[in-house]
């Protein structure tokens, strides 16, 4: 299974960040994980990364958040940033949408790996990341 | 003066005449005053009093005299056969007996006295007035035989008057009680409205947050790639919701509360509050042990158990998730409800367990069963309530569930917002003038 240093969830839901968290350090999915409930605290914490030598090489994203923004605008906003990186983080979807018009979307965009269905589990981890 | 003995009898009716029509009689006083000034003129100085009949026939009563100094103001039948006499034989004049008990009352005051007449006067033969004319000198009766039916007449000219006066007036009274009858119903109307608007409003406000708790259409557009609404309260509150959330997985619900309008609303409250809770706070994914939950809590909050309340509500409720490999899948559980599933050219109905929540069963640990399903993309999922299959004609009779699940089969090939159409103008066409039975909820959405 794949192992990454260092995971960001970027989710609204702080009770699915804290699952997911728990998951991630729990399969050693990551070494590291931290989460942001808004997709600002994201942006201005990637923004930060350019400078910093820690950068995340893993990203966990919502697409629907209370806020004007959904993921998709979030992802258009950051991909100028993650150009920046030493090294382009894997990111997947992580959501509890069922749309198939997002499943295709996630499928044309090549900054996304995968599109992972919540909630994530144990067994999801290890399918998905295998 | 001996004025009358010289005159014929033909003259003095015609003085009489001349006499009575030279003065405006307006009323009883006036009338009595020129019959006075009439006799005065021509027989003499007379003692005269006009008595007014009581309408129970118990006693004349005093209209008018010339005698300032008499004291009485009425004079009781009891004891005087005259006045028997005057209400049932109905005679003409007469001279009055001297044991009558008027002659007495009326001449007590007197200290000689020759004569005494008396002129009933009847209108259509019941007796209206009594004249009674007393003197010192004797009255020729053929003159006063000519006389009296002239003055009975000119009287009943005035007892008339006096009549209608008296219907004017009763009628001037009715009308004020009725204006004022008109008025205070006119207040009550003003106040039903003012109190019906104040209850209206306040359950257009209720409305307005009962709309707030239903997922909004952005919300729905998002999730799945067409969707309808049929939402129709039967009055201005609904007992009726649906529910939808996309914490984990996504959840999407209908529910049926007890009752309808203002009961039917709280107990929609307190679903959409108990679903709130058991999912979104609690996490809670399992959509059987999401109805047991239900079940259970509104056992909790209704306090079902000490006051034996019955309401209750049937839910149908659908989780929807994409498993690894992105396939959909569909996980329903449903109270009293069902559910139409279309895809594959198939309308399925699925039909949840026979129970509902809370209700009957509040004393039972209710089990509900999970039934699983996997989608296509494409796929229609309809969850309703029994509102639309329950709604009537005007000869009571249900639409049901067949002809309901034959109108899902004949539009499901249409796009969504046309077969939502399709139901409405249904539904409208088979009521007719018929009123609403139930709140309406029918939700569909394709994945």
């Amino acid at each position: 299974m794949k192992s990454y240093e260092f995971a960001i969830i970027i989710d609204d839901d702080i009770t699915n960040n804290l699952i997911c968290e728990n998951l991630i350090l729990n399969t050693f999915l990551a070494k590291k994980v931290r989460s942001f409930i808004t997709l600002q605290e994201g942006y201005k914490f990637l923004e930060t990364c350019i400078e910093q030598k820690e950068s995340p090489d893993l990203i966990l994203l919502d697409l629907r958040f209370p806020e004007q923004e959904s993921g998709w605008d979030f992802l258009d906003k950051i991909k100028d940033i993650l150009k920046k990186f030493t090294k382009l983080p894997d990111l997947y979807i992580l959501t509890s949408s069922i749309a198939s018009k997002d499943m295709e979307r996630a499928k044309n965009e090549p900054l996304i790996k995968s599109f992972i269905s919540k909630p994530l589990s144990t067994e999801k981890i290890r399918t998905i990341f295998s | 003066m001996n004025i009358h003995t010289q005159i014929s009898l033909e003259n003095l009716v015609t003085a009489y005449l001349k006499h009575d029509a030279l003065q405006e009689n307006l009323d009883f006083q006036l009338w009595s005053e020129t019959l006075l000034s009439f006799f005065n003129q021509y027989f003499g100085s007379v003692y005269f009093y006009l008595f007014a009949v009581h309408p129970k026939k118990e006693h004349l009563i005093v209209e008018y005299t010339n005698q300032p100094q008499s004291d009485f103001k009425t004079i009781s039948y009891k004891g005087d056969a005259i006045l028997t006499y005057l209400l049932k034989d109905a005679p003409s004049f007469f001279a009055l007996p001297s044991e009558s008990n008027i002659l007495s009352t009326c001449t007590s005051h007197l200290n000689s006295l020759r004569a005494s007449i008396v002129l009933p006067i009847y209108e259509k033969n019941n007796l209206v007035s009594v004249l009674c004319i007393f003197s010192n000198f004797l009255f020729p009766d053929n003159q006063i035989k000519a006389l009296y039916p002239f003055i009975s007449h000119s009287f009943l000219k005035i007892y008339y008057v006096q009549q209608l006066k008296k219907e004017i007036s009763q009628l001037e009274s009715m009308n004020r009680a009725l204006e004022a009858s008109q008025e205070a119903m006119h207040e009550n109307a003003i106040s039903f409205i003012k109190l019906h608007k104040k209850l209206t409003d306040s359950l257009a406000y209720a409305k307005r947050m009962q709309q707030a708790i239903l997922p909004s259409p952005q919300l729905l557009e998002n999730i799945f790639s067409e969707h309808f609404v049929i939402y129709l309260p039967k009055d201005i509150v609904s007992g009726d919701f649906y529910w939808c959330s996309q914490v984990d997985y996504t959840f999407l619900a209908v529910v049926d509360c007890t009752g309808h309008g203002v009961p039917g609303a709280f107990m929609s409250m307190i679903g959409n509050t108990l679903l709130n809770e058991i999912i979104n706070t609690k996490r809670q994914t399992d959509p059987a042990t999401i109805l047991t939950l239900l079940h259970k809590g509104i056992k909790e909050v209704l306090k079902q158990e000490e006051s034996h309340n019955k309401d209750g509500m049937d839910i149908s409720i659908c989780r929807l998730e994409r498993d690894a490999n992105f396939r959909l899948k569909l996980t329903f559980a449903g109270a009293k409800s069902a559910l139409f599933i279309y895809q594959n050219n198939t309308l399925t109905k699925v039909i949840g367990n026979r129970k509902n929540i809370g209700g009957i069963h509040y004393k039972e640990q209710i089990e509900f069963d999970n039934q699983e399903f996997d989608l296509q993309d494409g796929a229609i999922l309809y969850l309703m309530t029994d509102g639309f299959v329950d709604a009537a004609n005007q000869e009571r009779t249900r639409i049901g569930m067949e002809k309901f699940q034959s109108l899902l089969k004949e539009s499901v090939h249409l796009p969504l917002n046309l077969q939502k159409e399709k139901l409405l103008q249904y539904l409208s066409d088979y009521q007719g003038q018929a009123p609403q039975r139930d709140d309406i909820t029918i939700l569909a959405v394709k994945v």
